[in-house]
């Protein structure tokens, strides 16, 4: 399903270069639940945002469904982030001046279509997490697990096969993560991947496969091994 | 939603931003519309005179300035009646009426007016003096009193024809045809403030004057006087043989050009002037008020074109997270550019729109009030002042749109 293929990431100041992430390889295949973790400064967010076609790397391939994401050109690779990729982020990144139905709604709008049945779509993800008497709120307005769950349905509007989530329970109560968590591993049976960033052991430690990263150098830990360190 | 729904959602969150480049922009607009509206209708408005008073010339005494002559020809100087002798036996090209007028002040019913005595057309034909000269075989039964402009494009070089006799072709011809030496013509609003009809009598300058006719209401100051012959009036107000003005009618614009010096030569102690150059200054005052209403459009664009820059910039720097996460889900970078200039084009229009506003309740009010002219609208102005609205605020707008094209997406994965 995914393909990343010795890709590194190395900026220039000056006459130094810093090696933000050394060649890192890794085959992701359908539903599976990735943990990626590593101290702050580590290059998980730019592995990151290099598999979900943000960020081109110095070297290497991602190779998403066959198709190599940064041999295309920008709007091609902007369209199938469109399609293919969710997002989850920490803070949740909701627009502010959206209600919680147009907030899930945006995905689908950005390349128009059917505005009535987009928001139909919307409106029947946010029953599925619990939002139906949210619907008109403005995320000021809902608590930090309701915006999770916003930003999970808004994550999963275009139906997408890959999910990235950096830190999504960064922000969050025991009982809020405990939910997204369920909700990653229900995504998972569906038959959609996962790569997740975290700093909890406890998130990392529900994934099918875990990678350490420090210092920009990427290793394949298991979960089994993981509960042997600790 | 949609994405042009989105983009007004935004503009709608913090509305302060906007406002204020919007204001700056309908400011510009509105001074341009209004200062064109009202100088494109005075423009009008002295064309229309123009046309109206025909290719005039006004013969006045020497020293005499227009503003004395429009300031209801109380100059106290004067000019010998026998200088339209003069002129009548020079026999001009293209000069169809003369006439000498003098202007008295007098009182009617407890009010200050002024009385003009006017030489009707009439006694053309009988000056005994004229018939020595070649006058009558050249047609003064036409009322010609100058030679015949050959293929004249004026008025006329007119032959008088029987409207032309009527004391309704004063609004144009300026002439009265026929009037008896105890007879009086009064003008349209002093007879309706006066309650004056035709037929009564009335009492000027101690002496009585049967009321021969109403005037037509020509837009003058002769709405507001009581017209009398010339004679009779010099006669009241004991002044002997004087006029104060001689308006001379070419039948064209290009005869009224070469008559001026022509008169002037004729009569060294006089001042012959054309209408065009009595207008000249307010054509020349509009020009200046035209040209000062496209720089103050400038200066006003420029400024708002920064103000829009300056809150696009900040717009943009507010909006670094949203942005990226815009592209995260999807967005291009054209897309997000589009959407900082669609708010651009968003201002621009809105403002060209309540300047356009603004500007003609100004140039309505404005116009009757305080420069007597009833204010149509300049639909250059309006073009123009929309237009540039909407370039200036796009242009303004495109380097923070292009910033934010570039804006790196990574930067929503950065920590609230």
């Amino acid at each position: 399903m995914l393909q990343i293929e010795s890709i590194c990431r190395d900026y220039t100041r000056g006459r130094s270069v810093i090696h933000a992430l050394h060649p890192t390889s890794i085959e992701v295949g359908q539903g599976e639940f990735i943990a990626i973790v590593g101290p702050s400064g580590s290059g998980k967010s730019t592995l990151l945002s290099m598999i979900g076609g943000m960020l081109s790397p110095t070297s290497g391939r991602v190779i998403l469904d066959g198709k190599s994401l940064y041999e295309i050109n920008v709007k091609q690779r902007s369209r199938l982030r469109n399609e293919q990729i969710g997002f989850l982020f920490q803070s949740f990144n909701l627009v502010p001046y959206l209600s919680a139905v147009e907030n899930v709604q945006l995905p689908m709008a950005l390349y128009g279509g059917d505005c009535v049945n987009q928001e139909k779509e919307a409106r029947h993800l946010l029953e599925r997490f619990g939002l139906g008497e949210r619907l008109e709120h403005k995320p000021a307005e809902l608590s930090a697990g309701q915006q999770q769950r916003v930003a999970m349905a808004r994550t999963l509007a275009m139906s997408p096969n890959l999910i990235l989530a950096d830190e999504p329970t960064g922000n969050l109560d025991p009982d809020s993560r405990d939910l997204v968590l369920r909700t990653m591993h229900e995504l998972c049976d569906e038959g959609r991947t996962i790569i997740l960033v975290t700093h909890d052991a406890t998130v990392s430690s529900s994934a099918h496969r875990i990678f350490h990263i420090t210092e920009g150098h990427t290793t394949e830990a298991t979960p089994d091994r993981d509960r042997d360190a600790a | 939603m949609n994405f042009h729904s989105m983009v007004w959602k935004e503009m709608l969150r913090r509305p302060g931003h906007t406002l204020t480049g919007l204001l700056i922009v309908a400011l510009g607009v509105a001074a341009l519309v209004a200062v064109e509206s009202v100088v494109s209708s005075s423009e009008q408005k002295v064309a229309s005179q123009m046309q109206q008073l025909g290719a005039n010339i006004l013969i006045l005494p020497d020293g005499v300035t227009l503003q004395d002559y429009y300031a209801a020809d109380a100059h106290g100087k004067s000019l010998p009646e026998e200088y339209v002798t003069r002129i009548a036996l020079a026999q001009k090209v293209g000069v169809e009426e003369l006439a000498p007028k003098l202007s008295v002040p007098a009182e009617l019913g407890g009010d200050s007016i002024v009385v003009t005595g006017i030489l009707p057309r009439t006694e053309f034909y009988k000056k005994s003096a004229w018939q020595s000269v070649d006058l009558l075989t050249s047609g003064l039964s036409e009322s010609a009193v100058g030679k015949k402009h050959e293929g004249c494009g004026g008025r006329s070089c007119q032959i008088v024809t029987a409207d032309k006799t009527d004391i309704s072709s004063y609004a144009s011809t300026r002439i009265v045809h026929a009037l008896e030496m105890d007879s009086a013509l009064v003008g349209a609003d002093l007879a309706k403030s006066q309650g004056i009809e035709e037929g009564q009598s009335i009492r000027i300058l101690g002496e009585k004057f049967q009321v021969a006719g109403i005037l037509p209401a020509t837009g003058t100051s002769d709405d507001s006087r009581v017209l009398a012959h010339l004679h009779r009036v010099q006669e009241v107000a004991e002044s002997g043989p004087i006029v104060n003005v001689i308006e001379v009618m070419g039948c064209c614009e290009e005869v009224a050009t070469t008559l001026v010096g022509e008169l002037n030569e004729l009569l060294p102690d006089a001042r012959a002037v054309t209408i065009s150059q009595i207008v000249q200054t307010q054509v020349t005052v509009n020009r200046l008020m035209n040209r000062l209403s496209y720089v103050i459009f400038a200066i006003l664009m420029m400024i708002g074109g920064a103000s829009i820059a300056s809150v696009m910039f900040a717009n943009v720097a507010e909006r670094k997270r949203e942005l990226g996460t815009l592209m995260a889900l999807g967005a291009t970078p054209g897309m997000v550019s589009r959407m900082i200039l669609l708010k651009a084009s968003a201002v621009g229009l809105l403002g060209g729109v309540c300047g356009l506003a603004l500007g003609l309740i100004a140039a309505f009010l404005a116009g009757p009030q305080f420069l007597g002219v009833a204010t149509s609208v300049s639909l250059n102005a309006v073009i123009i002042g929309m237009i540039v609205a909407l370039i200036v605020a796009l242009a303004a707008s495109y380097p923070p749109a292009r910033k934010a094209a570039h804006l790196d997406p990574c930067l929503c994965f950065q920590d609230a």
